[in-house]
């Protein structure tokens, strides 16, 4: 009997202890914890007010044409096919081409510009070119042309050209 | 007709037949509808695209291939015309006539990529503008 009341007993304390225990950590879950906050740099805050298309871009100057009636860049733009631009074109949602120039052209966001230096493309100083050389009357596309090749075609064609040439010249 | 003069005869044939030996002919090759990106800036062309050529050639003896084509535009397209060779350190020069009177020159392509920028000439030589192709993958 004697030894049921030390049982009952010890239990009752086990009880009480983990209600304890509980009740501390459950209160001590609810204090709000201490951070420290930058107030000059929020990360948050910059990635709103910088969407990713304030991003810089790769840009590699092809090639550039200036003249008179409208300069014009050609410009690969992350790795993509070049593709050609005039003077104050979008060249992405956040990036415009603002100045041609013979050797480089700029290119403004919203904060900065970046000069972009012609290498190993093509300058040409064409003031005049646009009225001294006119394009001939044959640089007219035939009415009727053939169909663009789909990519898919392109590459099943190209494959054995491209071995080729891999093999002609060991890869390099 | 002498002994002598048939025997100096049979002799200078062989000689031809064996000089006719030293001439190797190999048959080119032709790869039909090579595909590039294009792009330009010289009026007439910055609608265009695409450069599909064929080009003929023997890979293993030459250096030379002959090209054939056409320039493809959304407005319509270039009848394309040239040639191409590799030099001694694997790069390709290629010279083309696009359509008439125009003349696209994208020299020193690496072999690995042959793909490039180009200049684009009129037929008196002066700089019309530039381009670039780059070969689809």
């Amino acid at each position: 009997m004697k030894h049921a009341v030390a049982v009952t007993a010890a239990l009752a304390g086990l009880c009480a202890a983990s209600l304890y225990f509980a009740e501390v950590i459950d209160s001590r879950r609810a204090e709000p914890v201490p951070v420290a906050v930058n107030t000059k740099f929020n990360p948050a805050e910059v990635a709103a007010e910088s969407p990713a298309a304030e991003r810089l871009p790769s840009f590699r100057l092809v090639g550039v044409l200036v003249q008179e009636d409208g300069s014009t860049a050609l410009l690969e733009v992350d790795g993509q096919p070049a593709r050609s631009f005039r003077e104050g074109d979008a060249i992405t949602a956040a990036w415009t081409l603002a100045k041609v120039r013979p050797e480089f052209v700029t290119v403004t966001g919203a904060e900065k510009s970046v000069r972009v230096g012609l290498s190993g493309g093509v300058g040409a100083w064409n003031k005049s070119a646009a009225a001294s050389t006119p394009a001939p009357s044959a640089m007219t596309p035939m009415a009727e042309a053939p169909p663009f090749v789909p990519l898919e075609v392109a590459r099943e064609r190209n494959r054995p050209f491209l071995e080729a040439i891999n093999a002609r010249t060991g890869g390099s | 007709m002498t002994f002598t003069k048939k025997i100096l005869g049979l002799a200078v044939l062989a000689g031809f037949a064996s000089m006719a030996h030293a001439v190797t002919a190999t048959v080119p090759t032709s790869f039909n509808g090579l595909t590039w990106t294009f792009a330009s800036n010289v009026s007439g062309q910055t609608d265009c695209t695409q450069l599909v050529l064929d080009a003929t050639g023997d890979l293993n003896q030459g250096f030379g291939l002959g090209l054939h084509g056409f320039l493809n535009c959304t407005s319509g397209s270039y009848a394309v015309s040239g040639t191409a060779y590799f030099t001694v350190t694997g790069q390709l020069n290629m010279t083309m006539h696009v359509g008439a009177g125009t003349i696209a020159v994208c020299n020193a392509l690496p072999s690995a990529t042959l793909s490039g920028p180009c200049s684009i000439f009129n037929g008196s030589g002066a700089t019309l503008g530039a381009g670039s192709i780059a070969i689809v993958r």
